[in-house]
């Protein structure tokens, strides 16, 4: 609980308060209790004085985000404030800082804030529309916080809206400016969208092979448009003939009877001699002599001495040993000769065959013809050796000449390993023809077939879409950076459109979730505002809150949670006062307070009755007192002279202060329940004021003073303004007696000759001028406590 | 002692849990007392929306 406001210093319209010395232990008159803060203490002050500013501290210890400003005069002066609690603890404000947190969170709050936040109606204003009334909906009055999040809502969904808006603008401005390049080569957005992972992939150095292709292609198209063109010429196409030789080192022999497959060697077949063919003769009856096996053993054509003899021997000698052993090889002599004429036969075949070799000149005239309608990667090789070949096969051809002449005499000079290589080279060619020939007939064949089955036109018109692809991708890599800065755009907006899908989802969890909120609402406050709504207006006796939340707008905007009231059975959101807008409010706040199960909160309440009448004044100092009895403490403010009667009469433990501005400060005056009327306040100042400093701020304040005391104490003393019905005006007029009112009749001159006075010339506002003096303001007090009144 | 400010209860609060973490990032960059255009313009600054094009090596919003 609040003990005391000790102090502010250059808060707002206080500069400098001082508890103890406004409220001195000891007030004017001796007699005088002087209290701090009760449980309940009403505060009453005329606009102006410094309630709101209180509030607004008291609102900034509960941690609310106000701005506690300085006093206009003070801008450099630093600030405090400092609050006693009954505990005798405090808590502080100094240079915008707080010591402590005690109070934070503890103040519940009723002012004008309050209504405004959580009262809304929206039936129709001043400017009401067709459009207003479709954004609106229907006329409704929001309570709590579905007000804000009905605008939350609402924002995500423009702003979704606005993203959207502006992302589509984005890809179509780029999109126009890629449309100047492409729309000229046949290309669209929705191609480019469809090929990014190919046009990402293509390379600069994929150019030439690209353009290379299309040529390539083109050539293709030409020949099976030819193809097309000229059927009957290919009906009548031949095939191309192979070369069905090959060339080999390997003679078919008979050998015991035996076909057998031998190797040619040219350089065995030159160099066969007597001495050879004697060896090869021995070499093959070896086995019939155990002597001619030893002897051979011994014998190569460098030994001198004879083997088998043991003789001096010469080439020619020889002849004679084999004369002695011809009836042992002569038949086996005369095969191998034979053999070597028959090796030396075959092998001038084969030179003879690579020699002559040519290829069909049939052929040549074929390929005239196909080449107009297939595309080939090859030629048909020329087919024939080159003349340093044919010379070493001239010159070979002559050496087998010259050894069938002389078929015991060794021959040099042979190129046997030129030749072996001539005949690789030769079959590799021959291989090389036949392969390719083979692929032309297959190509022939299957032109033919194509032709027949109708497969032609099917072929040209794949060529031709084969050629605008290598088009569009040799366009592609020339503009590479063009597109790919489209796909870059691609990409945000891709990423823009997936904030766009956030905002959607988020809005529609929005949508559910207030749905939730307000029909938890209903059923937690409903029963217990219409109830507080019947207590303080109960002419307004028919309150109807149709609580159903409903998302029922003409658009989908946001989903409308809210209440309708009706007023003897008519609607009448629409024509909400600020009255009825304020009992709303009221017992929507009296409703929290019931469910607040933390009491020992402090309660604040700026006005409550603002655009009250008389009756609900009453009714609300009722609800106020029941409302807050269970809570630590209660502050009402008010400069409703009526409701502070009924406050002060409603609260039996209760104390009455005033905010009154006194020496350029707002300050918090403690009233004594002996002169709870203010004016008597006053009036004992006004018998003090030649103490008082008369500055320039004390005229404007006496000055109000005075007026106040006069005005007031005439409508309420007089006139019962006081009063809540008329049965007690009555009684507190006729209290005054007559001779007061035929006294107020007669000073009736004077009277509005003061109250003039206070409302014209310096004393309505600051005298810059001096017009206004303290000592006429002194005369013009002293008439007003003469009259007595 | 710092200031303590208490924050106004906002509706998007109450559905933290049913968010992905993309939109529970999102959210922390709606400031609803900002205009459209303001919320786009620090949307753009945090790279959570883009509408820039490379060539002209910046961020248009």
């Amino acid at each position: 609980m609040i003990k005391k406001v000790d102090k502010i210093l250059n808060v707002c319209s206080f500069s400098f308060f001082d508890w103890d010395k406004i409220n001195p232990a000891k007030g004017n008159n001796p007699n005088d209790t002087i209290d701090t803060f009760k449980k309940n203490n009403i505060i009453f002050g005329e606009n102006g004085n410094g309630k709101s500013f209180l509030i607004k501290i008291f609102k900034s210890f509960d941690g609310q985000d106000v701005e506690l400003i300085k006093h206009w005069d003070y801008p450099s002066e630093k600030q405090e404030i400092k609050l006693i609690l009954d505990d005798n603890s405090e808590a502080l404000f100094i240079n915008s800082k707080w010591s402590n947190n005690i109070l934070h969170d503890k103040f519940i709050i009723f002012d004008e804030y309050f209504v405004n936040k959580y009262v809304h109606s929206l039936g129709p204003d001043n400017i009401d529309t067709s459009l207003r009334r479709q954004e609106r909906g229907k006329n409704i009055i929001y309570l709590g916080n579905f007000a804000s999040y009905n605008n939350e809502i609402d924002k995500i969904d423009t702003l979704k809206n606005a993203i959207s808006e502006k992302n589509e603008t984005y890809l179509k401005e780029k999109e126009s400016e890629l449309n100047t390049i492409i729309s000229n080569k046949n290309i669209t957005i929705e191609e480019l969208r469809e090929n990014k992972n190919k046009i990402e992939k293509l390379k600069e150095s994929d150019l030439q092979n690209r353009k290379d292709r299309i040529e390539k292609e083109e050539k293709k198209l030409n020949k099976i448009s030819n193809a097309i063109k000229e059927k009957n010429k290919i009906k009548e196409l031949l095939f191309l003939d192979e070369i069905d030789t090959s060339f080999s080192l390997i003679a078919k022999m008979i050998e015991e009877g035996k076909e057998k497959e031998i190797g040619i060697n040219p350089l065995e077949i030159f160099s066969f001699t007597i001495s050879k063919g004697l060896q090869a003769t021995l070499d093959k009856i070896y086995h019939k002599k155990d002597f001619i096996k030893t002897g051979l053993s011994l014998l190569d054509s460098k030994k001198s001495i004879c083997p088998f003899c043991e003789q001096k021997i010469k080439n020619e000698d020889y002849i004679q040993i084999i004369k002695d052993y011809q009836k042992i090889f002569d038949q086996s002599f005369a095969e191998e000769e034979q053999n070597i004429k028959k090796l030396l036969s075959e092998y001038r075949k084969v030179l003879e065959g690579i020699r002559d070799l040519q290829a069909s000149t049939k052929n040549k005239n074929i390929m005239k013809q196909i080449i107009q309608f297939i595309s080939l990667d090859k030629e048909l090789p020329d087919v024939f050796i080159s003349d340093e070949d044919r010379d070493v096969i001239k010159n070979e051809l002559n050496l087998i000449l010259e050894k069938e002449k002389k078929i015991l005499d060794e021959i040099k000079g042979s190129k046997a390993a030129q030749i072996r290589g001539i005949i690789e080279k030769t079959n590799k060619l021959t291989k090389e023809y036949n392969d390719l020939t083979k692929e032309v007939n297959e190509k022939i064949k299957k032109l033919k077939k194509d032709m027949t089955e109708g497969k032609l036109e099917v072929q040209k018109s794949d060529i031709v879409k084969d050629i605008s692809e290598l088009n569009k991708e040799i366009f592609f890599i020339e503009n590479k950076k063009s597109i790919e800065r489209y796909f870059e755009i691609l990409r945000n907006y891709e990423n823009n459109k997936k904030v766009v899908e956030s905002l959607e989802k988020l809005f529609k969890l929005l949508k559910n979730k207030i749905i939730d909120e307000f029909n938890n609402f209903v059923s937690n406050y409903f029963s217990l505002i219409k109830s507080f709504v019947k207590e303080i207006s109960p002419t307004m006796d028919i309150f109807e809150i149709e609580g159903e939340s409903r998302y029922d707008r003409r658009s989908r905007e946001a989903t409308q949670c809210g209440f309708c009231i009706k007023y003897k059975g008519e609607e009448c959101t629409r024509n909400l006062s600020e009255g009825e807008k304020q009992v709303i409010a009221l017992s929507f706040f009296f409703a929290q307070l019931k469910k607040e199960n933390d009491k020992k909160k402090i309660i604040i309440l700026d006005d409550p009755i603002r655009s009250f009448d008389a009756g609900k004044r009453k009714s609300t100092a009722e609800v106020i007192q029941r409302g807050t009895n269970d809570f630590e403490q209660l502050f009402i403010f008010t400069c409703d002279p009526l409701f502070r009667e009924f406050c002060l009469t409603q609260f039996p433990n209760r104390n009455f202060y005033y905010i009154f501005k006194t020496k350029g400060s707002s300050s918090i005056h403690f009233v004594p329940k002996k002169r709870e009327t203010i004016y008597d306040s006053f009036e004992t100042d006004f018998k003090n004021m030649d103490n008082i400093n008369g500055s320039n701020e004390n005229v404007v304040i006496f000055g109000q003073k005075l007026r106040f005391c006069l005005e007031t104490k005439i409508k309420e003393d007089y006139f019962g303004y006081s009063q809540d019905n008329l049965s007690n005006m009555i009684e507190q007029v006729s209290s005054k007696g007559k001779s007061k009112f035929d006294k107020l009749i007669d000073s009736k001159d004077m009277i509005l000759q003061i109250y003039n006075y206070c409302n014209t010339g310096g004393l309505a506002h600051y005298p810059k001028d001096g017009s206004t003096s303290w000592n006429e303001l002194k005369d013009k007090i002293k008439q007003y406590l003469d009259l007595d009144l | 002692m710092e200031k303590e400010l208490k924050k106004e209860s906002r509706l998007v609060d109450l559905i933290k849990d049913q968010l992905d973490n993309e939109t529970d990032q999102l959210i922390e960059f709606l400031d609803f007392k900002k205009n459209n255009e303001e919320i786009i313009q620090n949307l753009v600054k945090h790279n959570i929306l883009n509408f820039g094009d490379s060539q002209n090596n910046d961020k248009k919003s």
